[in-house]
């Protein structure tokens, strides 16, 4: 099991090198650099170069990649990525971690909720579908999902904006939060992004739960299970459902990641103070560090989901061996 | 061999090819109708789906005014089937009958008076003691105000066909709708064809090779399967978007373009993981067995074997992809990172009429129902392919 | 078998039994007429072949008909119908009083449940046992069927289980409530043989401990002669004949019975001779049209007449309770399938060999490290054949035997270059062969060609069966498109099809059509030497037969030389010039067939060839079983490779050294074996196997 972990481990760290890799290069290939962008219309040689060697910019970029990620140098006071310190926001002229902070907290508060919404029932969902195949029950709950799957998240925010504010006036429109409060101070505000996120991830791991279930109750050991002429209830929830819950875990896993994504979406559509507007912020304003800060944390997000899927799957799966 | 034959066996050949292909290409057709129209969803998501399409193609004409033409005067016209509109000097302001009975009765209703502020914004508002006055000859009405100069109603201008409405400019959203439908359309298929070609060319290519090859291909491909799609998405564009078009006659279509080439290699590592675990198992059958004991080179076995046996997983792919691709198009259009305005973007008109939900919420009403519609369609589609195809009925990726 | 219990009311009783599913692609009528009755204290066989409705009358039985289906007829069970039972009075019945073997024992079981656990669950739901009793019981289970350590096999899931042991664990689940009436389904299909013969003889060891009914459906004649006191014969859904097994094997009175055990390979005789399979024209009427008022035989029946086509005839007495759905019943001898020709075999002149393999090793794998890529090395590869000799002569067939997990199907491919070996020698007449097939030479693959195990696999189910054999034609045989067409169509006719078959896909043939097709694509470029790996081994035994027949008519008509890879002695005995026995990658025994099968025999050869079931009721029980399975060869064997598991292992020689090898006088008979020839001759001729324990390794 310790070996299981040291092996999956690794691999995290080696995926996420590779990520951090691929996003410094990213920003290197962008044509123009920052200060050239930042200086804009005045820009005179002599503040162009102080900018970059304020910036550091004028050195090596393998230089500059070390100093990021692990914070060789020692003068600029930063500790690297792997202690925890993503730099300067070119932008805010703040340090990343100041600017992604609480926005940080606003953001997983959404998702974590999201996600104990969507999963329990969309697993109990799905298990009560998946052992009544096309019945008037299930037909009913497919469609539903169906049009969960197809609906993109900015259209059911504004459906449910247009529904829940518009019409019948129960919630405020935009999920604006004042600096340095809770989210949770005001619960009404969180009610519709968590329920936009929640429909897609509802109707996909409802689907696959479903279709897991159908497939496990023809299989051959649930044969044998009724044929033992033990009752339904046990041949299902017995037999059926921890099989079929199994591949279910590692499409959990998945969600985590649309979760994350679609927090970009949801929170352009609600104006809700989180890592993915100012994803999208930081794209639009070219701000390096904040946007490599950014992916690194949700690409470390997704994979440590992974992780967590993979040793739920190991544990509950005796065939698979710790290697 | 004397060269008059050598024309005829070319010639031949040609139109065998010709023929051959032309069949092949029926075979197919027919298969796929086989598979559509086997399941009800599939009975249901292809006319879905080939509305769109004919929506995407004939669109433009079909549209019953210009999706572009800005006409203020227009402005939020509430859908309907026939719109009657009033001349107010130089102002229109929509007829429903109150307007009218309110110019007979020579009263000033509310809804003149609103009607006139948003017909006449820049002009100051009818107030109370607005009255209509002198009836002349049926066909016009004076609005007499106080301290105002009076305004002239002319007869009945004109009907318009607003189906869907107009938005903030005056636009004619069912034309707007009907236009957005081709660039959505084509963008998202051709990206999810490429993906589809790059997915398979790398899986299959990286699966039948196996070893050191096979080894590095996949670490590359789990690191991208760790961002979330969309994520990947809009770093791939903003990377790639920074550059210019490399050929001139590319510059109008280079927005397009950036996004087909980004969904297609975001769309890479999931395909080639499918293709990939399909061309293991394939190299195990013995009929791939047998092609190597003959001696075929390993592009004959990848194409002419094992691709054959990967159409259905294909198409079920294709379809799964399609809808994925349609929902990333839309949202980079609703993020504003889409084709720019103002060719119409059923993303970003959603996006540019939040702010007129609450009383206007036909302007997103139109596009959410024509995105879902086109998405809910392409899914039932596959939905129906992989269940008459006897697929599993989830592909995880 | 007590005289009372055959002589009262049976406890089942199945009448005119009529199972339809009713499915999206159309109506399947599995079960049209099937009438038959199990006693208590007796084996009923069901046997037939593929398609004919044997398992799904057995699940009619247990009232588990999935989807939507008809049900006609009768299943009395102890007088009340199966059939006409509610959801509660089924649950009550199933597992409890009647219970099921199934077929395949590797997905029967719950892959995430601890296998105690689940029998557990029959006796919680069946019986009023407290717990500590039904731990006792579960315990006392498992050791009835004879698993080795009873105490702790409960706590083990499925996958660490071999198949043996997991069938005795579903046996042991379906004896838990003594039940009235078991139902075995194809029980040890898919088992190696040595594993097959002591499940059969738990069978048999049951029949007589507990007092209920078995109905035991199998596809194979040998295991049911083995087993059965009586036997049910079904035909296209149709029980055809029902008799007591001798009167069935020794004076069958319907045709379709005496075709089948016709077409049974069976020993040369004394004399050398082989007998030639009967062929049985056609296919089974389909199941997916509907019944005419005729003989569903009809159309393959040496002996029909008229009136065969004008009534579908009854089951009917033919005498002494001998049951047969035919109208002339007294016409029936086995020779109605025509003089089978018995072919003496010459023993050709020996040539200069066509293929000579020296020290063929093969391992699979690299050396495993701890983690992952880093790390001692901890796990080392799989020795899947090691050190490898043999010769194939020209004109004459190499048989390789061995259980599965033996190496036999690894030689098969590092013979044609599948799988490249990696080390040793390999000559085509005078050519070394390069390891792998990428780099031998046109000629080289034209001179060797292969037929696979599973023919539904062997051809490419989306292109033509024009295909598969116009392209071996233009890759070896040189011929142009116009031509490599002619000649199809000519090889199609030389294996008994069509020509219009060309342009089908795979699909659309049966599985003997499919493999027939294979035969041809690897005859296209008349090669030297042909693998066949396991190519009969999933066809239906009339299918089988004729397949056999072809390979062993064309080898007479070309002088090709074959290597025959089975797990089936019959077939082995049948077709080969000599035979090379492989256990764990190891040569046990080869030798000329009629010398190996004969005496003296490496104790493996000796064990393989006591566990064949033979279609004979009256053929004498055998007794030297070998439990458990091949070892996966990770490390090397420190002494004798078979020690492990032989059943006549002498001592700690065996453990420590490797065997030595045995020229056996007499022309190429080599053993590999510690015990001295004659002393191994001297053994094995008094039959003294039954002094001879199991050997346990598990």
């Amino acid at each position: 099991m310790a070996r299981f972990l040291a092996i999956r481990l690794s691999l995290i760290v080696l995926t996420l090198f590779l990520v951090s890799v691929a996003i410094f290069i990213a920003g290197e290939v962008l044509p123009g650099d920052a200060c050239t962008k930042k200086l804009g219309r005045f820009i005179t040689p002599e503040s162009y170069t102080a900018c970059m060697a304020e910036w550091d910019l004028d050195r090596s970029a393998a230089v500059r990649y070390l100093d990021w990620i692990a914070g060789v140098d020692p003068g600029d006071g930063s500790g690297g990525v792997i202690l925890g310190d993503f730099g300067y926001s070119f932008n805010q002229l703040r340090p990343v971690t100041d600017v992604i902070g609480h926005r940080f907290w606003y953001s997983v508060t959404l998702a974590v909720i999201a996600f104990f919404v969507a999963v329990p029932t969309a697993v109990l969902v799905g298990i009560w579908a998946g052992v009544r195949p096309d019945s008037i029950g299930d037909r009913i709950v497919s469609a539903v999902a169906m049009v969960g799957i197809s609906l993109p998240e900015f259209v059911t925010g504004v459906l449910l904006i247009i529904i829940f504010a518009s019409t019948l006036d129960l919630l405020p429109t935009l999920s604006t939060i004042d600096r340095g409060e809770s989210p949770l101070t005001n619960p009404k505000i969180l009610v519709m992004p968590i329920l936009t996120l929640t429909a897609v991830v509802f109707a996909y791991i409802m689907r696959m739960t479903r279709a897991n279930v159908i497939e496990v109750m023809q299989s051959a050991y649930v044969r044998t299970a009724v044929l033992k002429g033990i009752p339904m209830r046990r041949v299902v929830f017995r037999h059926a459902v921890p099989n079929a819950l199994l591949p279910t875990i590692s499409v959990v896993a998945q969600m985590s990641g649309w979760l994350l994504a679609g927090l970009i979406i949801v929170e352009t559509v609600f104006s809700y103070p989180g890592l993915g507007s100012l994803l999208l912020a930081s794209i639009n304003n070219d701000d390096q560090h904040l946007l490599q800060g950014l992916v690194l944390i949700i690409a470390g997000a997704y994979t440590i989901g992974n992780l967590v899927a993979d040793l739920l799957y190991a544990y509950l799966d005796p065939r698979i061996r710790y290697a | 061999m004397t060269s008059p034959a050598l024309a005829g066996e070319i010639y031949t050949g040609v139109v065998r090819s010709a023929g051959a292909s032309l069949s092949a290409l029926g075979r197919g057709i027919r298969n796929f109708l086989r598979l559509a129209l086997g399941t009800t969803s599939g009975r249901i998501g292809l006319p879905i789906v080939l509305a769109h399409a004919f929506v995407a193609i004939f669109g433009p004409w079909l549209a019953p005014y210009s999706p572009t033409d800005i006409r203020a005067e227009h402005q939020f016209v509430a859908p309907s089937f026939n719109q009657e509109f009033l001349s107010v000097g130089k102002y229109t302001i929509e007829a429903g009958s109150e307007t009218l009975q309110a110019l007979d009765n020579g009263v000033v209703s509310e809804e003149l008076r609103s009607g006139f502020a948003r017909a006449s914004s820049g002009l100051s508002a009818l107030t109370e003691d607005a009255a209509v006055s002198t009836v002349q000859d049926g066909s016009s009405w004076t609005i007499t105000q106080p301290g105002v100069a009076p305004y002239e109603v002319s007869t009945i201008e004109g009907s318009e066909r607003y189906w869907f409405g107009t938005d903030n400019f005056g636009r004619d959203v069912f034309s707007r709708v009907l236009s957005g439908a081709r660039s959505l359309i084509l963008i998202s298929l051709c990206g999810a064809l490429l993906g589809i070609f790059l997915g398979t060319v790398v899986g299959m290519g990286s699966g039948y090779k196996g070893g050191k090859i096979d080894e590095v291909v996949m670490r590359i491909v789990d690191a991208m399967m760790a961002f979330p799609g969309l994520l990947l998405t809009l770093l791939i564009l903003v990377t790639l978007g920074a550059r210019d078009a490399p050929w001139g006659w590319l510059d109008s279509q280079w927005e397009a373009v950036l996004i087909v080439v980004t969904v297609g290699i975001v769309f890479l590592p999931g395909i080639s993981r499918v293709m990939r675990s399909i061309t293991l198992k394939a190299k195990n059958q013995e009929f791939v067995m047998s092609a190597r004991l003959r001696g075929e080179s390993a592009a004959y076995i990848i194409f002419r074997e094992i691709l054959p046996n990967a159409m259905t997983v294909l198409a079920v792919e294709l379809s799964v992809r399609l809808s994925y691709s349609i929902l990333i198009v839309s949202s980079l259009g609703f993020l504003g990172l889409g084709v720019q305005p103002p060719s119409p973007d059923w993303g970003l008109m959603i996006s540019e009429s939040r702010g007129y939900l609450a009383d206007y919420p036909w302007m997103v009403l139109a596009p959410a129902g024509a995105i879902s519609s086109l998405v809910v369609g392409v899914n039932l589609l596959s939905d129906g392919i992989r269940q008459a195809s006897g697929l599993p009925r989830e592909i995880t990726q | 078998m007590s005289s009372q219990s055959a002589n009262g009311t049976p406890l089942l009783q199945v009448e005119h039994l009529g199972v339809t599913f009713f499915t999206p692609r159309g109506t399947v009528r599995a079960v049209r007429d099937a009438s038959l009755e199990v006693r208590r204290g007796e084996v009923m066989g069901v046997v037939g072949e593929s398609g004919c409705g044997k398992s799904t009358t057995a699940f009619a039985v247990m009232g588990y008909l999935p989807g939507i289906t008809q049900v006609d007829g009768k299943i009395v069970f102890e007088g009340q119908d199966v059939a006409q039972m509610g959801p509660d009075e089924l649950r009550h019945l199933r597992g409890n009083r009647i219970a099921m073997v199934y077929q395949d024992p590797a997905t029967a079981l719950n892959p995430t449940m601890r296998v105690g656990p689940q029998l557990e669950e029959v006796l919680r739901e069946h019986t009023d046992m407290a717990s500590q009793q039904i731990r006792q019981r579960t315990v006392e289970l498992f050791e009835s069927v004879r698993l080795s350590d009873p105490e702790t096999v409960g706590r083990r899931y499925p996958h660490e289980l071999s198949g043996g042991m997991q069938q005795r664990v579903v046996i042991a689940m379906a004896l838990a409530c003594d039940p009235d009436l078991l139902i075995m389904d194809e029980p040890t299909t898919g088992l190696d043989v040595t594993t097959e013969a002591t499940i059969l003889e738990l069978v048999v060891d049951l029949k007589q401990r507990i007092n209920a009914g078995i109905l035991y459906v199998s596809h194979n004649l040998g295991v049911i002669a083995t087993v059965a006191d009586r036997v049910a014969v079904m035909y296209a859904g149709e029980t055809v004949e029902e008799a007591p097994v001798r009167d069935l094997f020794k004076d069958s009175k319907h045709p379709y019975t005496t075709g089948l055990l016709n077409c049974v390979p069976k020993p040369p005789t004394d004399a050398g001779e082989v007998v030639q399979l009967s062929r049985i024209p056609g296919v089974v009427y389909s199941a997916n049209d509907p019944a005419p008022n005729a003989c569903l035989f009809v159309s393959r029946c040496p002996i029909a007449q008229e009136s065969c086509s004008r009534q579908a005839p009854p089951l009917a007495d033919a005498g002494g309770g001998h049951l047969s759905r035919c109208l002339y019943p007294g016409d029936v001898d086995t020779g109605i399938w025509g003089e089978l020709d018995t072919s003496v075999d010459t023993e050709r002149a020996r040539q200069e060999p066509v293929l000579t393999a020296t020290g063929m090793r093969r391992f699979y794998g690299n050396w495993g490290r701890k983690y992952f890529l880093f790390g001692p090395r901890v796990r080392p590869p799989v020795r899947a054949v090691t050190g490898v000799d043999f010769k194939v002569g020209l004109g004459r067939t190499l048989g390789i035997v061995g259980e599965s997990g033996s190496g036999k199907t690894t030689v098969a491919r590092a013979i044609v270059g599948l799988v490249p070996r990696d080390q040793g020698g390999l000559q085509l007449q005078d050519q070394e062969l390069a390891p792998s097939v990428e780099s031998r030479t046109r000629d080289q693959r034209a001179a060797m060609r292969m037929v696979f195990q599973n023919p539904q696999a062997s051809l490419n189910p989306k292109l033509s069966i024009r295909h598969a054999i116009v392209r071996s034609l233009r890759k070896f045989a040189g011929l142009n498109k116009r031509d490599s067409q002619k000649r199809a169509g000519e090889l199609l006719q030389a294996v008994g099809l069509d020509p219009g078959y060309l342009d089908r896909h795979p699909g659309e043939l049966s599985g003997g059509e499919q493999q027939r097709v294979a035969i041809a694509g690897a005859f296209a470029a008349s090669p030297d030497l042909v693998v066949a790996d396991e190519a009969v081994s999933a066809l239906d035994v009339s299918v089988q037969a004729q397949v056999l027949n072809l390979l062993r008519s064309h080898q007479q008509d070309t002088n090709t030389s074959y290597v025959f890879i089975t797990h089936d002695l019959g077939v082995v005995r049948y077709l080969s010039d000599d035979i090379l026995v492989l256990y764990a990658g190891h040569v046990a025994e080869t030798g000329p067939a009629n010398k190996v099968l004969g005496l003296p025999s490496h104790p493996y050869t000796e064990a393989l060839m006591s566990a064949a079931p033979i279609p004979d009721p009256d053929a004498e029980p055998t007794v030297i079983r070998l439990s458990g399975a091949v070892p996966t060869m990770r490390a090397e064997f420190t002494g004798c490779f078979f020690a492990g598991r032989c059943p006549r292992k002498v001592g700690p020689v065996c453990d420590d050294t490797p065997p030595p090898e045995q020229i056996v006088p007499g022309g190429g008979h080599l053993i590999n074996c510690h015990i001295p020839l004659e002393e191994l001759a001297a053994l094995q001729a008094d039959g003294s196997g039954s002094a001879v324990t199991q050997a346990s390794a598990s």
